[in-house]
């Protein structure tokens, strides 16, 4: 199996990670996420599917609330990871390799708006905020009360601002690891994170609304 | 999702919101997807193995079949010779090129005049039959030894009685040269008496 090499930047750890075991534990999963798609590109499927498990989630999550559309979020998923075992050939673990794949998601994704221009933030085909019939008592516990508040906080938001709000909680990537991702510059990155952070704080914290017949 | 506080405080991060997030992102893949997100994967490896075993012959395949060729085309170019080398025809010092030319000519002329005064002697000379053998005789044909027209050639009585022909005019050499021709030709032939 070939030997992982990589060390990440010393600028981007510090500011991605503090602390000397939380470095190193960071340190630890990357350099196994490099492993197992070095393994895969050898033609091991179990790295693949281990590697797969890891970062699924939050991917789809990610794609999720970025196009609140369940469709829009499965065909982008799908997509972004034909590309990842495409590349597998190509693949030199020069990064992280959570900051690898949500850069090709966010590409994708982007690729995705610019072939279906349809697209629309349409809260009526938000998973989200479609309510099912038959959980129509559910919804008014406080938690799915809660989930409505966030996802409709989250849709408020500019697609540049969420886009780089939800690569840092959802994906865990550095400031420079989402200006790397997104292809701007780090204080283009800072600021929209900011400015995603207030308007959901003030979003969240203000008097709820029950207009929505939901509560 | 990351863990809470393994980012650095800064003015972007605000822990609130941030756990408002991570409390509610609980939603998982849908299994269909997984399913086939690795059916892809493993699709994926099976024919970049199948792929590798097609490559790994068929480069040296490919350069031993264009090593072989090659070699066969040198061993067959090496030996078609069909053609002999063109002679030399470069001038060779002092030769006279409009000499040999103008010999050749003279060689031509003096032939020609033979063959004028033997028609002129047959036709002077001879009775009607001759007349005859003068207008049946090719004149440019006793230059290569051919006193017979070519349709008296065709069969052994018609060249027999040329033959003949030649004799009463008194080409006995004709005569002579043509009878040996017809020997040659027809040796089972027998003149009839």
């Amino acid at each position: 199996m070939a030997v992982v090499t990589h060390v990440l930047p010393l600028g981007q750890a510090q500011l991605s990670r503090y602390g000397s075991v939380a470095y190193a534990d960071q340190m630890s999963i990357h350099t196994e996420d490099s492993a197992l798609m070095l393994r895969y590109k050898d033609g091991d499927i179990a790295a693949f599917e281990t590697l797969y498990r890891r970062h699924k989630d939050s991917l789809y999550r990610y794609l999720l609330r970025l196009s609140q559309n369940r469709d829009a979020a499965e065909d982008v998923f799908q997509e972004v990871w034909s590309k990842i075992i495409k590349s597998r050939e190509n693949y030199r673990p020069t990064a992280k390799f959570s900051t690898f794949l949500f850069r090709v998601a966010h590409n994708c994704f982007i690729d995705y708006i610019r072939r279906n221009k349809r697209h629309t933030h349409n809260s009526a085909i938000d998973p989200d905020s479609r309510p099912n019939p038959g959980d129509e008592p559910e919804l008014t516990t406080e938690k799915e009360f809660a989930r409505r508040r966030m996802t409709d906080a989250l849709r408020t938001l500019p697609e540049e601002q969420r886009d780089v709000f939800l690569l840092y909680e959802e994906a865990g990537l550095s400031i420079d690891a989402i200006a790397t991702a997104t292809g701007v510059n780090r204080e283009t990155t800072k600021s929209r994170l900011r400015y995603a952070v207030n308007k959901l704080k003030l979003a969240l914290t203000e008097p709820e609304n029950n207009d929505d017949g939901y509560a | 999702m990351t863990n809470k506080g393994d980012k650095p405080p800064n003015e972007e991060h605000d822990p609130e919101v941030s756990a408002r997030y991570r409390a509610l992102a609980d939603e998982t893949t849908p299994k269909a997807l997984d399913r086939r997100v690795l059916r892809s994967a493993r699709k994926a490896v099976d024919n970049s193995r199948s792929t590798g075993w097609g490559t790994s012959w068929y480069r040296p395949a490919t350069f031993l079949a264009t090593l072989g060729l090659s070699l066969a085309l040198l061993l067959e170019i090496s030996d078609f010779r069909v053609f002999d080398p063109p002679p030399d025809v470069t001038l060779q010092p002092g030769a006279n090129v409009f000499q040999d030319a103008a010999d050749n000519a003279a060689r031509s002329v003096r032939e020609v005049d033979a063959t004028a005064d033997e028609s002129l002697q047959l036709s002077n000379g001879g009775t009607n039959e001759s007349d005859a053998i003068t207008t049946t005789l090719p004149t440019s044909s006793a230059t290569d030894g051919q006193h017979c027209s070519d349709e008296q050639l065709a069969l052994p009585e018609t060249w027999w009685q040329c033959i003949q022909e030649l004799r009463k005019a008194g080409l006995q050499a004709a005569a002579e040269s043509e009878l040996v021709n017809l020997h040659k030709a027809f040796p089972q032939y027998m003149p009839a008496k």
